[in-house]
């Protein structure tokens, strides 16, 4: 946040309310805003987004090395030295999660990265049978990413299953993991590279498909992900009390904690624009600084709630189940801020959900 | 030549006058017609039975065809709803419609001769049919299913949408504007006990064909289940139709040409006529235009296809657009083509180089939209 800015913010005030309309069909709203939108977009591309990308790469390569050194001789101890970075990568993954639009939608990268809990008699019969098929984009629901890895490496007698009858199978589905997690998050690069980059940083406008509009519902989906099937569902929230702890993230290596912290860590980025022009910026220009200050403070409740869960969080849903609801009910109140609060204030339409009634 | 003046200022609350002054002295009347315009469908003689059981049919129809996402739907009963007979129809698809379930069934006539092009509709909903035998599988590429709740075919298209929004266009939009276009030639004179004039009959059919009730607020979001509530297009003036202020203009322009018609003051029918025309053929592209820009927010396959989907109906209602359409055949075309893409396809493109195509022809020819 600069305070250079505050001629801005007067003008900006002028033109936004002096069209009112412009800004809710996506109209761009004059120059000094288009040139503040610029820069900020290029920000998060190049400072936050393609980085991003870049880290989960590197960490993805570091576990396979781990992998394959855990595949070629399945002991406690191999598993033992996959746990940090398994953790490493899936902490990464995070970092690109809330980048769910353009490239990484297309590829429907978190779609397979990330689709949880893990369908384990799926992941079973299909290592049983050899008959499985990974690039079903719709199929992949939860047999792979990092979900099934957690299943694959840490379940109960994972090490034990590595060297039973269905041993090459097993070790064959683990390859074909990583090969399609390697596949789909190249391919997300080179989309940016080639051309999605410029596209992202040219786009100025805030209607639906817009890159401000991408990221704000981004921002809205995440908060409503972390609300629900992160912490909500497993917690009981959807099932009248009743905990599903083995439906939480992480569930098989007990990082539900550590991915949902990181998870929320790098929405708050997302947010500020971490060093740069972020969403923050964009409000106060846009004279919410009241707004801003809110949701600052917001992120803060809720990563400290987050924070005072104790770990395993599967085992917490129990044993510590007011520490959970009061995190549960930090981020429901970050997700109202940033789903209507921000997105109004931003004139982005939330599209993420299908609320059609027909 | 005529000069309208529009006396009194609120459209929706009160009732207004027109008075219609004549510029010209050799052929307009000696006293200007002054009528008024009821601010309800209020006329005498007002009968539109059979628009009233083909909309009920197709709501009975389509949500029928969407009962393909938790069970495999019969080609028979398919026949059975599309020609309506064997009493087809029964209460889990037709409650809180404005005629009960035995009135549709007795009407004595199906949505096979009430709807252009019926045999390709036909075929649609045939597909739908098909395709409900894989409601239990995941749908992949190459592969009909589920994705999500939505069922769709080996290329991600939800054949009950293309079959419940093109009858839109094929059933409403067609009936309506031949409906407009015979009213002209119609007579005005001899008044029938019950149905008026054969001009007002066909001008009361045309508004039965809009599906919208004779006290309809288009300012008022109806529950469904509400026996008189908006259907079909009727329902799509509040959902897709609000920037263009779709409900009140069309509405409106119905109660002013049937007033029109019984003062006999043929300018204002026509003007009315070309207003509907207009308003409903840009209520479809505002709802094209809505669905073309909905799934580029989304990364959800379920939401993508389903949007697709109902865009894709829409498009395929406008090929009934009036003759007066600013829509060339050139972008139908393109729109049609661009639909044609295999969804998968379609939603792996991360600039949606597609979908904003078909938003520019849309916006181009008709304007702001949304």
């Amino acid at each position: 946040m600069k305070s250079t800015r505050n001629w801005l913010i007067a003008a900006a005030g002028c033109l936004l309310f002096g069209c009112g309309k412009d800004s809710n069909s996506g109209g761009s709203t004059g120059n000094s805003t288009d040139v503040f939108k610029k820069n900020m977009l290029v920000n998060y591309a190049d400072t936050l987004i393609l980085p991003s990308y870049s880290d989960l790469q590197a960490k993805l390569i570091l576990l396979e090395t781990a992998t394959e050194a855990f595949l070629a001789a399945p002991s406690a101890v191999t598993q033992q030295a996959l746990k940090l970075p398994f953790k490493n990568a899936y902490v990464s993954y995070e970092g690109i999660s809330a980048v769910y639009f353009g490239p990484g939608a297309s590829q429907q990268l978190n779609n397979t990265f990330n689709t949880f809990p893990t369908a384990v008699t799926k992941i079973e019969s299909g290592i049983q049978s050899g008959n499985y098929n990974l690039a079903l984009v719709i199929a992949s629901d939860s047999i792979q990413g990092f979900p099934a890895l957690d299943y694959l490496f840490f379940s109960a007698n994972a090490v034990q299953q590595f060297n039973g009858a269905t041993a090459n199978n097993r070790k064959k589905y683990v390859k074909d993991i990583f090969a399609r997690m390697k596949l789909l998050l190249t391919n997300t690069q080179n989309q940016w590279a080639a051309g999605y980059r410029d596209v992202f940083v040219s786009n100025l406008q805030t209607n639906v498909g817009s890159s401000i509009g991408s990221l704000v519902n981004q921002f809205a989906f995440e908060m409503d992900a972390l609300k629900g099937p992160r912490i909500g569902w497993p917690f009981g929230k959807q099932s009248n009390g009743i905990v599903f702890a083995d439906k939480c993230e992480g569930y098989f290596s007990a990082y539900t904690k550590d991915l949902s912290i990181a998870n929320l860590t790098a929405l708050k980025k997302y947010y500020t624009g971490g060093n740069g022009n972020g969403i923050d910026d964009y409000l106060i220009l846009l004279g919410k600084q009241q707004l801003n200050s809110d949701v600052l403070a917001q992120f803060n409740l809720a990563l400290n709630a987050l924070n005072a869960i104790p770990d395993p969080m599967s085992a917490a849903f129990t044993s510590n189940a007011a520490l959970v609801e009061t995190a549960y009910r930090e981020t429901q109140k970050l997700l109202t801020l940033i789903k209507t609060d921000v997105a109004s204030a931003t004139a982005v339409q939330i599209t993420y959900m299908d609320n059609d009634g027909d | 030549m005529l000069h309208r003046k529009i006396l009194g200022t609120s459209l929706i609350l009160g009732t207004f006058i027109l008075t219609v002054a004549s510029c010209k002295k050799d052929d307009a009347p000696a006293t200007p017609p002054v009528y008024t315009v009821p601010d309800t469908y209020n006329f005498e003689n007002v009968e539109y039975a059979e628009a009233t059981g083909s909309i009920s049919m197709w709501a009975g129809f389509t949500s029928w065809l969407g009962k393909g996402t938790g069970r495999q739907l019969s080609a028979d009963s398919a026949n059975y709803l599309w020609n309506n007979t064997n009493n087809a129809f029964t209460a889990e698809t037709t409650t809180n419609l404005p005629i009960v379930t035995t009135a549709i069934n007795t009407l004595g006539f199906g949505l096979v001769t009430k709807v252009s092009d019926a045999a390709t509709f036909k075929q649609l909903a045939d597909s739908m049919v098909k395709v409900s035998a894989s409601f239990s599988v995941v749908a992949a590429p190459g592969v009909a299913g589920k994705v999500g709740t939505r069922l769709v075919n080996y290329s991600g298209v939800e054949f009950n949408q293309l079959v419940a929004k093109g009858l839109m266009g094929a059933m409403q939009i067609a009936k309506i504007n031949a409906l407009l276009d015979q009213c002209k030639k119609d007579d005005n004179n001899t008044v029938k006990a019950g149905t008026g004039t054969a001009m007002q009959h066909s001008w009361d059919l045309a508004f039965g064909y809009v599906g919208i009730p004779k006290d309809y607020d288009s300012a008022k979001t109806y529950a469904n289940t509400e026996v008189n509530r908006p259907l079909a297009i009727g329902g799509y003036f509040r959902e897709r139709g609000r920037t263009i202020q779709a409900g009140g203009t069309i509405f409106t322009a119905f109660r002013k040409g049937r007033a029109a018609i019984n003062a006999k003051d043929y300018t204002g029918r026509d003007q009315a006529i070309a207003t509907i025309k207009e308003t409903l053929e840009k209520t479809l592209a505002a709802a094209a235009y809505a669905y073309a820009t909905l799934p580029q927010g989304s990364s959800d396959l379920a939401v993508k296809f389903h949007a697709y989907s109902e865009c894709y109906g829409f498009v395929l209602a406008l090929k009934y657009r009036a003759a007066t359409s600013k829509l060339t055949a050139a972008n139908y075309q393109t729109l049609l083509d661009i639909m044609k893409t295999n969804f998968y396809e379609l939603s792996a493109d991360a600039t949606n180089a597609k979908l904003k195509q078909m938003q520019t022809i849309l916006t181009t020819t008709y304007g702001q939209l949304q």
